[in-house]
């Protein structure tokens, strides 16, 4: 049950990956149709039918996202092509952080440091979710703690890398 | 006083801690998704917190990213877990980073923080910080990224060719439709919102921004919005009618600048109503449905009520490739009411075929049309 919701999960993201990571990096960064997207996608959510949110709230919040996203691109391109000359093709796709690939390369660096300055247990616990894909039951087996533990030791390793992602990268 | 100015420093300080306890509930949330599948009471309860902010929201999006990073991130991690369980069981789990801050402390520690009097010894207080400061910086951000489009956008001209229909998302929200063979710039700056329009015909649907008025220029006339919808329409013949759809506009010549205009006695235009504007001074124009006709196009239609035939076949020109051409002044001069397909010039040519008294004759794409009655 687990294990196939989890690949579900990982599926979609893997194949939106690219959209995803611009939309997050977008709203992260404050660009302003960044923030209507994750107010769009909040206004979306809320109109949504709520028998059919409730079967799997999460893969729901994916599919607006993505839904969004893709409008949006399509917006861009739109934008892209449109106008006479060079001025309108600057103008509308200077926006798209050029600085994203720089960047990126500097999150993840700066990721690796974090992890290993985790907490030993939520280090180990990370690792054996995200190496080796061990579910929380096995990897509450290999450390010795319940599984309630485990989320907990997560919980507290994404929350550390997030935050601090999200100190140091905010709108820089 | 001095008590009303403490109540709202805490206030924008609690913004602060929202945003962090935010971070902590999203992060809680996704690995619960990630521990067990959710139970039914799980999931609404989950479904309530997403729908209690799009802070929420935000917050939990940005989990799915980082889990891709950390994907990427582990991928190549050669770190062995037996030495670091090791380490942690020994105790060496560092104290202190682990131990975020509690929601419900968090009024108490920004009113602190507010005051100067909490440190930056512990660990505690450094997380809080941390938060403090990201809600700060996102609004500064924000603010400094709004701006810089601003300027970005100065100069930008959008264009449609012959029977090309198309519409744009503006930087600040507003939508633009243009009809065929339109030519508008728009320089948005940190004062105003300017458009230009060279050619042709445009709606603006104008994003509320009370700060940056919406002005659209033509040769002759200066029209201001304030969130509004409304079609402007320079004419071939030097002509430009202002239709306005939704909310207000002020129209003046192109004698009066910008910030003049709603003090220079404008002509204010309410939905429904349209005004023309050609060498001389603004003036209403009292056709039934005058709007509706004029922005039938933005649904693919033309709309006639007792037009002449050499206005409808002008308008039907605008969107299609065949031209129909009144021959003589008396098929110029007959009245054409009803509405048609924008792209269908066709039908409106077999509709002409069917009128008695009317001659039809092709040449290719030109469409000559002749009146062989007399009229009166």
């Amino acid at each position: 049950m687990t294990t196939s919701k989890r690949l579900n999960w990982d599926e979609l993201v893997d194949r939106h990956q690219p959209a995803i990571s611009s939309f997050i990096r977008r709203r992260l960064k404050g660009s302003p149709d960044a923030s209507d997207l994750t107010q769009e996608v909040y206004l979306r959510f809320l109109r949504a039918d709520q028998a059919e949110v409730i079967r799997n709230p999460e893969a729901y919040l994916y599919t607006v996202a993505l839904n969004l996203i893709r409008e949006h691109t399509v917006l861009e391109r739109r934008w892209s092509r449109v106008g006479e000359g060079a001025a309108a093709d600057h103008a509308f796709t200077d926006y798209r952080t050029p600085d994203d690939t720089l960047e990126g390369d500097a999150r993840r660096s700066r990721l690796s440091e974090l992890i290993e300055q985790l907490p030993p247990k939520s280090r180990v616990a990370l690792t054996l979710q995200y190496r080796d894909e061990l579910s929380y039951e096995e990897i509450a087996k290999k450390m010795g703690v319940t599984t309630h533990a485990v989320k907990k030791y997560v919980m507290k390793g994404l929350a550390i890398c997030r935050s601090r992602l999200k100190s140091e990268f905010h709108g820089s | 006083m001095p008590q009303s100015i403490e109540v709202r420093v805490s206030r924008i300080m609690m913004n602060g801690a929202r945003r962090a306890a935010a971070t902590e509930e999203a992060a809680e949330w996704f690995a619960a998704h990630r521990a067990n599948a959710l139970s039914e009471d799980e999931r609404k309860a989950f479904v309530a917190w997403l729908r209690a902010s799009p802070d929420h929201i935000g917050e939990y999006l940005a989990f799915a990213e980082l889990e891709h990073e950390l994907n990427a991130a582990f991928r190549h991690s050669s770190v062995d877990i037996a030495e670091l369980l090791n380490r942690a069981a020994s105790g060496d789990d560092t104290p202190g980073v682990t131990e975020l801050l509690p929601h419900s402390r968090g009024s108490r520690y920004s009113k602190r923080l507010a005051e100067g009097t909490v440190g930056v010894g512990t660990e505690r207080t450094r997380w809080h910080r941390v938060f403090m400061t990201v809600g700060a910086a996102a609004a500064a951000a924000l603010v400094a990224v709004s701006l810089n489009l601003w300027w970005q956008y100065t100069q930008t001209n959008f264009a449609t060719g012959h029977a090309e229909q198309r519409s744009w998302r503006l930087p600040d929200g507003t939508v633009v439709h243009l009809n065929s063979a339109t030519r508008i710039r728009i320089s948005f700056d940190e004062r105003e919102r300017r458009v230009f329009l060279a050619s042709g015909q445009a709606t603006f649907n104008v994003a509320k921004d009370a700060a940056h008025p919406f002005v659209v220029r033509t040769g002759g006339a200066v029209v201001r919005a304030v969130g509004t919808e409304f079609d402007v329409y320079r004419q071939a013949a030097g002509e430009t009618i202002i239709s306005v759809i939704e909310g207000r506009v002020a129209i003046a010549d192109s004698s009066v600048s910008d910030p003049d205009i709603l003090t220079a006695h404008p002509l204010i235009l309410d939905v429904g109503q349209q005004a023309s504007v050609d060498s001389e001074h603004p003036h209403l124009l009292n056709h039934m449905n005058g709007v509706s006709r004029t922005v039938a196009w933005l649904q693919n239609k033309v709309a006639f009520d007792h037009d002449t035939l050499a206005f409808a076949s002008q308008e039907l020109n605008r969107y299609n490739d065949l031209q129909i051409v009144p021959v003589n002044k008396e098929a110029a001069e007959l009245q054409v009411s009803g509405t048609f397909g924008a792209y269908d010039g066709e039908s409106f040519v077999k509709f002409l075929e069917h009128q008695p008294g009317i001659e039809v004759v092709r040449q290719g794409q030109k469409i000559l049309i002749t009146s062989v009655v007399r009229r009166q």
